[in-house]
């Protein structure tokens, strides 16, 4: 192991968070190297130290003080009222939109989709396995609907009936494709899927859907053979605390020639008025690690704005 | 803060939406639900990033008047309790930086002046009036040694170390906090780690016997 490798495992070595044989090579390499020796030797320190730490307390009498500062703020009689005023002026905008959009839905104006299908084959691979998980034509339990689209694609003009239509679900698929850095990123940038669910979503269907479509992902995964509750697992954790991830792709691949699964999360830019699902996550994480230690299988991230 | 089951954690999310909502609407009982909430979590990082209960309870004050400010435009993009840490990183990193350019204002002569008589009085009266001083905070010589340690890192290392070493935030969760990659995070925790054990070299047989 060179000095390289072994610096990248310091961490997760001092804090014995390493699987057995990663373990051993390390140690084996800080036998024969002083300067790594030596930065392990802090790293365990530093464990030490701030283990021994205990979380500082708020006393009750500084809490109550502190909220009636609060109060004191956020109560005065003119500002409050101008806060409320404000609110209302919010909240009425946002009723005057809801109607507008309701209107719009209601006379039939087409929007667009997409109906490829959804599946990629990997670039120079022999011997990929896809599952088909193209556009459907049902929606999902608690999809939104949308207006249909006519067979040939165009706007009719008329007030077409209501009709579900196709809705991007996520990409599954498992491949012996050995992605570096480089290559992931031309894979994502390519994904029709990015394109798709900006089309297709917004932040509130990321909310209802996230579930649904980790769940999607999950039972078609285990359909190419893989773990399908595991991968679940692995969805929950990259997207714990964040309610707007919308799972869009998944594949079961190499990274460095380490077997890997790569997680592609939509989402909503992080700051701005657009709701859409124009940001794009991709998570890449090591199944053999994850269940032991999740922190450490991560791989790798990218993240598209 | 330890890592809860994921069950618990949708449930206190879902209850805090439903805070959020009542607060956003001007139910200011809602925003005071919210501050006990997440009051404990938050002056813990106030008090890993200002080394004293004086400081960290004004900034712990701060954070949540910002937060109230703010909560009109907070649309659930994360969970409160992700979108409340980053104004209390935000605020925090105002403050060191507000008393970093006062320190650095300070000349020799102005240690026996006005500026930190004030400072002098502010500290005095905040020991006063906090219920915990320092001792009932964070008890003993270790503990006092690693806060030290704590304050003297730059806060590009300090906030990473401290919200994933302390405050316990995943990886992930640091990185989508601090807007880095998760590579980024881990390169800054490693660094930071060196630094602290090259700062508490000298005492360390505190915790390596």
């Amino acid at each position: 192991m060179s000095c390289r490798g072994a610096k990248k495992s310091l961490l997760d070595y001092a804090d014995g968070r390493l699987p057995e044989k990663e373990r051993e090579a390390v140690r084996l390499h800080l036998e024969s190297c002083p300067s790594c020796e030596a930065a392990a030797e802090k790293l365990e320190l530093s464990a030490s130290a701030l283990s021994s730490t205990r979380p500082p307390e708020l006393g009750d009498a500084a809490s109550e003080r502190i909220l009636a500062n609060i109060g004191r703020e956020v109560r005065p009689e003119g500002s409050r009222a101008g806060w409320w005023r404000s609110q209302r002026v919010l909240a009425a905008g946002a009723a005057v939109a809801a109607v507008l959009v309701a209107v719009v839905v209601v006379v039939g104006v087409e929007i667009s989709r997409n109906t490829g299908e959804t599946e990629r084959s990997t670039t120079g691979a022999a011997e990929d396995q896809a599952s088909q998980s193209a556009f459907k034509s049902v929606l999902p339990e608690s999809a939104p609907s949308v207006p249909a689209a006519t067979a040939t694609g165009q706007n009719s003009g008329s007030a077409a009936p209501l009709a579900s239509v196709a809705m991007p679900l996520p990409a599954v698929k498992a491949s012996s494709t050995d992605y570096d850095q480089a290559s992931l990123r031309s894979m994502v940038e390519s994904l029709p899927a990015r394109k798709q669910y900006a089309d297709a979503y917004t932040m509130s269907d990321a909310a209802v859907l996230s579930g649904t479509y980790a769940r999607k992902a999950a039972d078609d995964f285990a359909h190419l053979g893989q773990s399908g509750p595991e991968l679940e697992a692995m969805i929950s954790y990259v997207t714990a605390s964040e309610p707007v991830l919308l799972t869009c792709y998944v594949e079961s691949a190499l990274f460095g020639g380490r077997p890997v699964w790569v997680i592609g999360l939509a989402a909503p830019p992080r700051s701005g008025s657009s709701v859409k699902l124009s940001r794009t996550e991709v998570w890449v994480l090591d199944p053999a690690r994850f269940t032991s230690d999740p922190d450490s299988s991560i791989v790798f991230f990218l993240e598209y704005k | 803060m330890p890592a809860m089951n994921p069950g618990h954690e949708e449930t206190k999310e879902s209850e805090d939406v439903a805070l959020v909502r009542r607060a956003k609407s001007g139910d200011t009982t809602a925003f005071e639900e919210l501050f006990r909430r997440h009051r404990s979590q938050i002056y813990s990082l106030t008090y890993r990033m200002t080394g004293n209960s004086a400081d960290a309870e004004d900034l712990l004050q701060d954070v949540f008047l910002t937060a109230f400010r703010k909560i009109g435009s907070f649309q659930g993009r994360s969970s409160f309790s992700t979108w409340l840490y980053r104004v209390g990183i935000n605020r925090s990193k105002d403050f060191l930086r507000k008393k970093k350019r006062a320190a650095e204002l300070q000349t020799p002569d102005d240690q026996h002046g006005e500026a930190s008589l004030e400072e002098s009085s502010r500290h005095a009266g905040a020991a006063e009036r906090s219920s915990q001083p320092e001792a009932g905070a964070i008890a003993g010589e270790a503990q006092r040694l690693v806060q030290e340690a704590l304050d003297r890192l730059p806060e590009g290392l300090r906030v990473p170390l401290v919200l994933h070493e302390l405050e316990g935030l995943q990886y992930r969760e640091v990185a989508r906090l601090m807007r880095l990659p998760v590579g980024t995070v881990k390169s800054r925790i490693f660094r930071a780690r060196l630094q602290l054990a090259e700062i508490l070299e000298p005492h360390k047989e505190q915790w390596i016997k």
